[in-house]
């Protein structure tokens, strides 16, 4: 009699658990299912010619990407990519920009952020249609049109060589928001108390920030360096729209050269092969990010 | 002190000036009674490309692809993720810690790598070309990073209004209805904008999805438009224009929320 009360009261506690069951069924079907299907994929010869017949190949998918020179290529742009824009560009500018922010007068602060802000804010179709015409060499692009009537030389800034810089700068732009916000609600979060004491101390504003408020920001800094690597490892539209990864591979960062090899080549085992690489990249840069935050 | 002090102001001003670079031939262009694709002075302006794009109706019914689809993706992504959010919240149970850890893995997923054998699953189960497996795709993607913004924005609301009402004998579930979920509706109808424009910008899932014309959302027909053989620019700019002023304006409006949700995210 006892237990049957005992188990009804529980059952009423614990109904609300029932909840998360379609949520889960959800995420599974639509999420956990595609990641297992790239897995299992990446292990054959399917092709977009017929994709219900295949057969299971192995390994020889990962071992032809890695002889191949294409990937080789993308898999050193999208490192580098990471490196520069991610890493430098947003991580490292965005924390000195958002030091140099938080020192100026009130409105001046508000409207820089809020330019910055916009630029983040912009869909990324959009980023790449106006990224192509401001950088654009033939016809005339608005920083070359500024250029020559200036009496400068016009630059070819989506030319093999210099595009890939070209993306980045792009990225960078379009990022850099994102990491103005985190370091801003970072520094906000620093005592006080100890950038006055710098100031009475008499140190310079240069050894202030890489001394004392860079360190403080630790915390930032990590969640801002995992969120916008996975963010720049997934990037895709932006770059898609800018150069469509050329010209001659020369900003073809994996996603791209995934959906190449998948629409263009039909060879959707090999993409499923890239795309796992890509999540194993995801992975591996997101443990190494969070052991640092654990060791704190 | 004040060498300094000037050359902070001159460096922030410089890049603010750089940032406004990228607009400037969208903004000159779609005033522009001529299309070109490079940066021209144009010699009068005009508003009759805004004109002839808002009277196209290849355009205004990718319009409305992109209104429904950002919806539906925005009303499943926020159902789903209330409930536990909720119990994440509220809750200690044995597997909380490693389905906390699943979600944030989810949440920074490099989802772009998943549209290729979703792809091939759509086929299968022959979702592909449909609105409801761009609206399904679309919403599943939001789910995990809902999760944590109301996971944390909830731990923010006191549990000491629930435990009142759970003295006088409401059920959980009646007390995470009429009155928790009162108190939550600010940050709900945040997440809501916020949802919204994540899925107006996203361009690679109905890129990949979806393939009949009158289903493209605007951000494809922009693409295609863009792609053609004889664009006329100063439209493609007004329609980018129209596209990307009501994404700036909301996303704005709730960047602060979803910056605090996701900076409070990591330390779980």
């Amino acid at each position: 009699m006892q237990t049957a009360i005992n188990r009804k009261l529980n059952f009423k506690k614990n109904a609300i658990f029932l909840i998360l069951i379609p949520t889960f069924i959800y995420l599974i079907i639509f999420f956990i299912y595609p990641i297992y299907l790239s897995f299992k994929y990446s292990f054959t010869n399917i092709s977009l010619y017929d994709i219900s017949h295949y057969t299971y190949i192995g390994f020889s998918n990962y071992v032809d990407l890695f002889k191949s020179h294409g990937f080789q290529n993308s898999l050193y742009i999208t490192l580098l990519f990471l490196l520069v824009s991610a890493i430098f560009g947003q991580m490292f500018l965005g924390s000195i920009i958002a030091y140099l922010l938080t020192i100026t007068q009130k409105y001046f602060k508000l409207i820089v952020t809020t330019i910055i802000l916009i630029a983040w804010a912009t869909p990324q179709v959009t980023a790449g249609i106006m990224w192509y015409s401001t950088l654009s060499y033939i016809p005339t692009g608005t920083i070359n049109f500024f250029l020559s009537s200036f009496g400068f030389k016009s630059i070819n800034f989506l030319s093999t060589k210099t595009a890939i810089y070209s993306i980045m700068l792009a990225n960078i732009w379009i990022g850099l928001g994102f990491s103005i916000l985190i370091f801003l609600g970072g520094i906000q979060n620093i005592n006080p108390s100890i950038i006055k004491a710098s100031y009475m101390d008499g140190t310079k504003p240069f050894t202030r920030f890489f001394a004392i408020i860079f360190p403080l920001l630790k915390k930032s800094i990590i969640t801002d360096l995992l969120l916008i690597t996975l963010f720049t490892l997934g990037t895709f539209t932006l770059i898609y729209v800018l150069t469509a990864g050329g010209p001659a591979g020369s900003t073809n960062l994996l996603t791209i050269y995934q959906y190449h090899t998948a629409f263009s080549l039909f060879s959707l085992g090999f993409a499923n092969a890239i795309g796992v690489i890509i999540i194993l990249i995801a992975i591996v840069l997101s443990t190494i990010y969070l052991r640092f935050i654990k060791v704190e | 002190m004040k060498i300094t002090k000037i050359l902070t102001y001159t460096v922030l001003t410089l890049l603010a000036a750089i940032f406004i670079v990228p607009f400037i031939w969208l903004i000159v262009e779609s005033f522009s009674p001529v299309s070109d694709l490079g940066f021209v002075i144009p010699s009068h302006f005009t508003l009759a490309p805004f004109y002839k794009v808002l009277t196209n109706h290849e355009f205004i019914n990718s319009i409305y692809e992109g209104l429904i689809q950002s919806f539906g993706g925005t009303l499943i992504s926020v159902m789903f993720s209330i409930g536990p959010a909720y119990i994440f919240s509220r809750k200690k149970f044995k597997l909380r810690l490693y389905l906390l850890l699943s979600i944030l893995f989810l949440t920074g997923f490099p989802v772009f790598s998943l549209l290729i054998p979703e792809y091939i699953f759509y086929i299968k189960i022959s979702l592909y070309n449909t609105l409801i497996g761009d609206i399904l795709f679309l919403g599943v993607l939001n789910v995990p990073i809902d999760i944590w913004i109301l996971k944390n924005s909830f731990d923010q609301i006191p549990q000491s209004i629930e435990r009142a009402a759970f003295m006088d004998g409401a059920s959980s579930i009646k007390s995470l209805f009429y009155v928790f979920l009162p108190l939550a509706l600010p940050i709900v109808s945040v997440l809501i904008i916020l949802n919204f424009v994540v899925n107006w910008g996203n361009f690679y899932v109905p890129f990949i999805l979806l393939s009949s014309n009158h289903l493209l959302p605007i951000a494809v027909e922009i693409y295609s438009f863009f792609g053609t053989f004889n664009v006329r620019y100063n439209e493609l700019a007004a329609f980018s224009i129209i596209y990307t002023i009501p994404a700036i304006i909301l996303y704005m409006f709730s960047q602060k929320y979803m910056i605090k949700a996701l900076s409070g995210g990591i330390k779980g």
